[in-house]
């Protein structure tokens, strides 16, 4: 250990071929936007190298000023991979930094930087042996979709079967994210891909929704009649801190021991410098 | 005032202030110590001995440090903080850390 500054060069050539996790910032290149409801939208990011990652990782961005001042956030990968590409939803937080210049400011052809992929602990990929037949429960409070609705792309883009419902949580249908998307994975349950969805309005029901508007109840998280099992094999749940306590409390009501539960906390990650 | 984290009423995704996040949100900066993922470290708590995914402890992100604290008995169990001297890593609140053999085949 005595020289490795002389062969720090060299140190890397030799390591494994993944680099470490996460640890160096990418420049990013807005090439693409999708408005996803009335305050989000997706941004396709050009990241020349980008190897890929799971569903259910994030990446932390940086924003640089000309004075050299920087914020940072974390935003969850919303696409399965793809080669060079980064895609992620983010939800306008009114008064918020980072949020309003990515949902309403930054153009095509604007630079950030990029690092990740970030976390390996809230992921599912398809075929995942510890999962086994499933079934798979995914429960989103907010933005908390994000995710989510990646890990139900990855399955169908995998043609995967493991039964799988998501609940969505969300105040009205102005803040309905992916809401096409979701339709069309929940129209046909026989269609390869296809995915239970049950839309949980908080405050204000669109008009002909069965459910009147309240809080996440334990009667939303039964399972469907369809599933082999009573309890999921997994659960995966994302949302700020407030949702995520709850869904996780309402779970444990219903039976679930902790070790089925994988939970993803949204909530302010500001690194300002 | 539209965004479901736009005002501060849990249980519905809302705001807290200085809300407490967890593991997942500390990867960031313990990737970069690390060198490899922390979120899927198993982590005993020095002080209550109960063990849990570095993913799923608590964490307050935002200060002039990390602080990760145990979900069972609330004890510090890591922080980490940069300052003009270097990057301090405390795990001096947890008595292990267990990582997973690296994924791939075996
Ligand atoms: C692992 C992880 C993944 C995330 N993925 C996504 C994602 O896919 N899409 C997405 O839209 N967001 C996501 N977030 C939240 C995101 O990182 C930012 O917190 C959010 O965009 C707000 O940033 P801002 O700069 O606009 O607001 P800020 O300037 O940071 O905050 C403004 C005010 O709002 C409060 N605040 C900040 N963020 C939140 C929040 N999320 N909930 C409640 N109050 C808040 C702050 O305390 C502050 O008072 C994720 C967070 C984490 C930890
Ligand atoms: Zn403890």
């Amino acid at each position: 250990m005595t020289d490795t500054n002389a062969t720090e060069g060299q140190a890397d050539s030799s390591a494994e071929e993944t680099p470490p996790a996460g640890n160096h910032w990418r420049k990013a290149t807005l090439i693409g936007v999708h408005p996803q409801s009335w305050h989000s939208r997706t941004l396709v990011l050009d990241v020349p190298g980008w190897a890929g990652h799971l569903p259910g990782q994030h990446v932390d961005v940086r924003l640089t000023a000309a004075d050299g001042y920087s914020a940072q956030r974390s935003y969850s990968l919303a696409e399965p991979a793809t080669p060079d590409r980064v895609a992620v939803t983010v939800d306008l937080l009114p008064h918020g930094e980072v949020s309003p210049y990515l949902v309403e400011s930054m153009e095509l052809g604007d630079e950030l930087d990029v690092r990740g992929p970030i976390g390996g602990w809230f992921v599912w990929e398809p075929g995942d042996p510890s999962i086994g037949d499933g079934p798979v429960l995914l429960i989103a409070g907010g933005s908390g979709v994000v995710p989510l609705v990646t890990m139900l792309r990855a399955r169908k883009r995998a043609v995967d079967s493991t039964p799988t419902m998501l609940v969505y949580s969300l105040r009205g249908p102005r803040d309905l994210m992916y809401g096409p998307e979701l339709e069309e994975m929940s129209a046909d349950l026989s269609a390869p891909g296809s995915a239970e969805v049950r839309l949980v309005y908080t405050r204000k029901v669109p008009g002909g929704h069965p459910r009147p508007a309240s809080h996440l109840t334990v009667e939303d998280i039964k399972p469907p009649s369809a599933w082999p099992e009573p309890l999921a094999a997994r659960v995966y749940v994302c949302g700020s801190s407030g949702f995520v306590d709850h869904a996780a409390g309402l779970l444990h009501k219903a039976g679930y021991p902790d070790d089925r539960i994988r939970t993803e906390r949204f909530g302010p990650t500001g690194v300002d410098r | 005032m539209t965004s479901d984290l736009s005002t501060p009423a849990a249980p519905d995704g809302g705001a807290e202030s200085g809300a407490v996040l967890d593991g997942n949100a500390a990867a960031g900066d313990f990737a970069g110590i690390l060198a490899s993922d922390p979120t899927t470290v198993t982590v005993r708590c020095g002080s209550c001995g109960s063990t849990q995914a570095f993913g799923q402890l608590s964490a307050c992100l935002g200060g002039p440090g990390t602080v990760l604290r145990c979900r069972q008995c609330e004890a510090m169990v890591a922080r980490v903080a940069k300052t003009p001297q270097g990057t301090w890593l405390d795990l001096s609140g947890s008595s292990s850390w267990l990582f997973l053999p690296a994924p791939g085949p075996a």
